[in-house]
């Protein structure tokens, strides 16, 4: 048990020092030692099947960044706990109490004043290997350049750690990325690979782009969509795990593939 | 095993009556007598949400097109439940704002734009609303700030505006109302935020209070001793789903929702009546008849404000006047509504916290079922097997319908102390969502619980179902489809795509000999009917 959760167990008995003491109307009081201890109870509850420990990132984005590109402010940061972000696969936590939303918001921004991550390649030698013809951008789209077969990488730096890029490159079936759609009871993986056997024996094989009780769009390797009623399928196999990305684990050497992390987490949505 | 129809009377579409638009008592314990419309919350007084309309049938449904399309005025998701009263369709948007509209075209008659305070407080669930009552000539809606309004029927004008109880604490309406005799009846939200659950009656044409049913006893009052201490006070238990009522017996049935804390029982040791509990009132004075507990000392925020379903069928070998209900613990129930005897109980999806029910119908609990600091796992999340969207039990095709979730859950259990108006829950839970949840809609024995059949779904359900004198259930998808399928077997029949998730009860009517059926789906209200050739 760290310290932190040991705060936290003989802090039980003490009330919730933040929302109760900080009326709306007047400046909010720093979090307590307290605060962030309760905090990172709901966080490690709550938060880390999609954000990952300590906010290092997982299928939800890092959160270890001084400043929080859709949370500015602390007040948008409870916002967004609180409510979500529609169209994303943040859902809104209400059972959280307003105290427990702004304890984990404090949490939450101590996570991004910790020292950055010690990232040891050279961005500029892994860009040149990024634009290699054929490589990435033959899938990715990446400040507008490429192709948008695969998630676009322009802000992947603030989605994903090192680590979770180390991961993405050796073994992308297991760092499946996801999606918010096609229902509110996500995360669905946002690339399923898919086997779709037609009445008439015809094999289609691809991604899944959407999905209902009815209906199953898919993404062929050649990117051309193929919208299937179930009813025509004689078989539907999905296969998670498995990704469209191969690994590049036998492609780059440990250096060049510190040189593409360190490439790809430089892109955070700034040129 | 014999199947009565309770109160089915098999006619033609029509059901024009002399006094049009006006909906008397005797009107609405004949709602079956007039198909063509659909005069309460759930269709009858029974909860069965079945329409004996027959035009729309098995053989024609695939020619099933869009007739009209209502767009709410303000953004927000409709989970409304029309009611249809010759020819005219009351409905209400998200906050409550209600709307009167020709059934026929979707032409607006009237919309009331509710006055709301700037912060109003609907801890847990937003301000929704699911729909209205109609009695006489007068429309009755319950407010988000948790007021009762009563409206013209014909203009929309105000008539009365009541408080139900003080928004600074927690309490809300989300309910549609229901009339009972000369009473409008309306439950309460608020459980997340420690209230003292109710249900209240009030009179029809004047708003004043008639009686209030507490759902937790106090101090002196028979069940306070199933809560420790003065956890009573702050215990939960509200009433956020319209009930039902059997005129012949004088009885109202109704949900009671969870306890509070929901999800850290410590402070409250023992049942904790009458919370997760169908209770049956006395529908002229509101006194407790009887009261049957389907999860004592709940810590999963197991409500069962799910629709009481009143019919009659051969059980032991007698005709016994039954009250069922799919509970949000995975359990189908069936109870003698006249004592509220325990028939049976029986699971209606795969649950882990219960080896079944005792004789009495209590659950035989697991041990390691309550929320725990480090997260408990367990199935049903805390939506439960099924939530707050309305079952259907055709009479005619002797089947009980549940849209059912199937998905676990990862429990919390967090310290939990009460302020006046803010969230007390205790925990929380982590769902177990994307492709490992899934739903169905299952038919089932309404005398058994036996699953008849099964039609899955891609994600667990937040739409209720309509049965019909065609042949036909008609029920809905998180990812925006409206689906009917065959009463007998399941077979999806026909299917549209309405363009946004679909979190509400259809209904059915007919106007001018032509049937219709009707849907929620995010901002809008849409109306299906066959094409005119």
């Amino acid at each position: 048990m760290r310290l932190s959760l040991l705060l936290a167990a003989l802090c039980l008995t003490r009330a919730a020092s933040l929302g109760a003491q900080a009326p709306a109307d007047s400046a909010p009081a720093p979090p307590s030692a307290a605060d962030l201890a309760a905090g990172e109870r709901v966080f490690e509850t709550q938060c880390v099947r999609c954000h990952g420990a300590q906010g290092t990132g997982g299928v939800g984005p890092t959160l270890t960044h001084a400043k929080l590109r859709r949370a500015a402010t602390d007040e948008a940061l409870v916002q967004v706990i609180q409510n979500g972000l529609p169209g994303t696969a943040m859902v809104g936590f209400w059972n959280l109490s307003e105290d427990e939303a702004r304890q984990v918001a404090a949490y939450v921004r101590a996570l991004g004043r910790r020292p950055p991550e010690v990232i040891p390649g050279d961005a500029t030698r892994g860009r040149v290997l990024y634009e290699e013809p054929g490589r990435c951008g033959a899938c990715h789209i990446l400040d507008g350049q490429g192709a948008g077969w695969a998630p676009d990488l322009s802000e992947v730096g603030l989605r994903l750690s090192a680590v979770g890029l180390r991961q993405s490159l050796l073994t992308p079936g297991a760092a499946q990325p996801v999606s918010a759609l096609p229902s509110v009871h996500g995360p669905y993986p946002a690339f399923l690979a898919v086997v779709a056997i037609t009445r008439a024996g015809r094999v289609i094989r691809g991604t899944r782009v959407t999905e209902d009780d009815f209906v199953i769009v898919l993404r062929e390797a050649d990117g051309r969509l193929r919208s299937l009623d179930k009813s025509a399928l004689r078989r539907l196999q999905k296969n998670p795990g498995q990704s469209p990305m191969p690994s590049y684990a036998a492609t780059f050497s440990s250096g060049e593939l510190d040189d593409l992390i360190a490439y790809l987490a430089s892109r955070r949505g700034e040129p | 095993m014999r199947l009565l129809a309770f109160g089915c009377i098999a006619i033609a579409i029509g059901g024009t009556d002399p006094l049009s638009g006006q909906v008397s008592e005797a009107r609405l314990r004949d709602a079956r007598r007039e198909p063509a419309n659909w005069l309460t919350y759930s269709g009858d007084l029974g909860g069965q949400r079945y329409s004996p309309l027959a035009q729309i049938t098995a053989a024609n449904v695939a020619a099933l097109r869009p007739a009209w399309i209502y767009q709410a005025s303000e953004a927000g998701m409709l989970q409304t439940s029309p009611v249809v009263v010759d020819g005219v369709m009351y409905l209400t948007e998200f906050r409550g704002h209600v709307v009167a509209l020709d059934a026929r075209t979707g032409r607006m008659i009237w919309r009331y734009q509710l006055t709301l305070p700037p912060k109003v407080l609907t801890l847990g669930f937003g301000p929704t609303n699911r729909g209205v009552a109609v009695l006489d000539s007068t429309v009755y809606v319950g407010t988000p700030d948790a007021h009762l309004i009563a409206l013209d029927a014909r203009s929309g004008a105000l008539r009365w505006n009541v408080p139900v109880a003080d928004n600074a604490l927690g309490y809300s309406i989300t309910a549609a109302p229901l009339a009972v005799g000369d009473l409008i009846l309306v439950g309460i939200s608020g459980a997340e935020a420690g209230i003292r659950g109710f249900l209240d009656a009030y009179d029809a044409r004047t708003g004043e209070q008639r009686w209030r049913f507490y759902t937790i006893p106090d101090v002196g009052e028979p069940g306070v001793e199933s809560w420790g201490g003065e956890s009573y006070k702050t215990g939960g238990g509200s009433t956020w789903v319209t009930g039902s009522y059997d005129p012949a017996l004088g009885l109202v049935y109704w949900g009671v929702g969870n306890p509070g804390p929901d999800w850290n029982g410590d402070s409250r040791p023992g049942d904790n009546l009458y919370t997760c509990s169908l209770v049956a009132l006395d529908a002229k004075t509101g006194t407790l008849r009887w009261h049957f507990q389907f999860t004592p000392h709940d810590t999963h925020d197991w409500d069962a404000t799910e629709i009481p379903v009143l019919l009659d069928g051969g059980i032991g070998g007698r005709v016994r006047q039954l009250v069922t209900m799919a509970n949000r613990n995975g359990f189908y129930y069936v109870l003698d509504r006249a004592t509220g005897e325990f028939l049976s109980g029986t699971p209606y999806i795969e649950q882990g916290w219960a080896d079944g029910l005792d004789p009495s119908g209590r659950p035989i609990m697991r041990p390691n079922i309550e929320p725990t600091a480090q997260g408990t796992v367990l199935t049903p999340n805390l939506h439960g097997g099924t939530n707050w969207y309305s079952p259907s039990y055709s009479p005619r095709a002797g089947l009980f319908y549940v849209a059912a979730r199937q998905m676990g859950s990862t429990y919390f259990k967090y310290d939990a102390s009460y302020t006046p108006g803010r969230y007390f829950m205790g925990g929380g839970e982590s769902e177990f969502g994307g492709d490992s949840a899934q739903g169905a809609v299952k038919a089932l024995n309404p005398l058994t619980g036996a699953v008849r059949w099964s039609f899955p779904l891609h994600s667990p359900p937040w739409t209720g179902l309509l049965s019909t004198g065609g042949g036909l259930v008609f029920g809905g998808t998180n990812e925006g489809v409206f689906f009917a399928l065959s009463a007998v077997t399941g077979s999806p029949l026909w299917h549209f795509q309405m363009g946004a998730q679909l979190n509400a009860n259809p209904i059915a009517f007919a106007v001018d000999g032509r049937q219709y059926v009707a849907m929620a789906a995010g901002g809008t209200l849409q109306v299906f009917a066959l094409a005119v050739p």
